[in-house]
């Protein structure tokens, strides 16, 4: 019998939540933008969250799942590499669909050395994305936070357009199978990537 | 003895209280893409679902008629004509004593990119659940935000 209550407090306390992983490279992603020519397009996706840049977590940080009290455990993606580079994968195939040439750019921010991989490659434009803070807070909710900034530059570094989307809000209830977490996590990642590539300004930018 | 009996019924209460709530709820959202004004849309094409042999496609076109679209359906991936939005629809069913839809999302698409803009989604558990045609109305209201039509059944 105590036996039985240890093991059912442990389920209680920890549960699904230790060890779930999101994989956002394969996300699936229809951009609103048509390329004619296979034009180079340079592709960066930088890490700017600050519990990140600070050691705080670790780049394959992605949220977090939280156990029957609310403590929290981390999850981490799939692949281990950082998440930016997830994303960046997920949208190089979104990107590719559209008839761009992608450019994977490796994290690369810097204006000037954007610059000089889209004179090398040959590439008019450059998308950067910066993200200020993604991460999934699961208990009773799945809770996203979401602060991005997608920039079109163009083969000098100047900044042609820009686009951001923040919020902290729920995308969904928590599910019991971290995969149904894990999708929505996922589908709300190539939503608003949707939406922030089909500003006016950005779609004009990006011709 | 008496006391452990009193604590197994106690919880056996508690897990068919948990059980049956699920039986009883409902959930209606929707999401539209800020940078797309949804009032200048007129013209739809319904894509049909290739698994659907129940018409939901003709449902929801005949919706979108009655809201005074013009709205056609169809089993090619691509309308006739020109549209201002492609429709494509997860209709999911369940059966409980009799078959009903548990959920329906719907979604709007460009017609030249395929990217989705608009999604809409209700689902309805079992002693809630209300018939296609009502589900289909209430996504498409939420989603064109012109409220509830209180007259549907």
């Amino acid at each position: 019998m105590k036996n039985a209550l240890i093991f059912f407090g442990f389920i209680l306390l920890f549960g699904c939540a230790i060890g779930n992983q999101y994989d956002y490279r394969e996300t699936p992603m229809t951009l609103p933008l048509r390329s004619e020519g296979n034009k180079p397009l340079v592709l960066s996706v930088v890490d700017l969250r600050p519990y990140v840049l600070n050691g705080d977590k670790k780049p394959n940080f992605v949220g977090l799942q939280r156990g029957g009290f609310g403590n929290p455990f981390n999850v981490t993606t799939a692949s281990g590499n950082p998440m930016t580079d997830d994303m960046s994968d997920a949208l190089a195939s979104g990107l590719t669909r559209s008839g761009y040439q992608v450019v994977r750019a490796a994290g690369l921010a810097e204006s000037k050395a954007l610059a000089a991989l889209a004179a090398e490659k040959g590439a008019a434009r450059i998308a950067l994305i910066k993200v200020n803070d993604w991460k999934s807070d699961i208990y009773m909710k799945n809770t996203l936070h979401c602060d991005m900034v997608l920039q079109v530059l163009d083969n000098h570094g100047a900044i042609l357009a820009e686009n951001s989307v923040k919020f902290v809000e729920a995308i969904g209830g928590a599910q019991l199978n971290p995969g149904r977490n894990a999708k929505e996590a996922a589908e709300e990642f190539a939503k608003q990537m949707g939406y922030l590539f089909n500003a006016p300004q950005i779609r004009s930018a990006l011709q | 003895m008496i006391r452990t009996q009193r604590n197994a019924i106690g919880i056996f209460l508690i897990v068919i209280f948990a059980m049956l709530s699920g039986c009883s709820s409902q959930m209606l959202k929707s999401d539209a893409d800020p940078n797309v004004d949804l009032t200048q849309l007129k013209q739809f094409y319904v894509r049909k679902l290739p698994a659907d042999g129940r018409g939901v496609e003709k449902l929801i076109a005949s919706q979108l008629t009655k809201m005074g679209f013009q709205a056609t359906s169809g089993t090619e991936s691509k309308p006739p004509g020109p549209v201002d939005a492609i429709v494509s629809y997860e209709d999911r069913w369940v059966w409980d004593i009799t078959m009903y839809m548990l959920q329906i999302e719907i979604k709007l698409h460009d017609p030249k990119t395929d990217f989705i803009f608009a999604t809409g989604v209700s689902q309805r558990t079992s002693l809630v659940r209300k018939s296609p045609e009502f589900m289909i109305d209430e996504v498409l209201r939420e989603i064109f935000g012109r409220g509830a039509d209180e007259d549907k059944q």
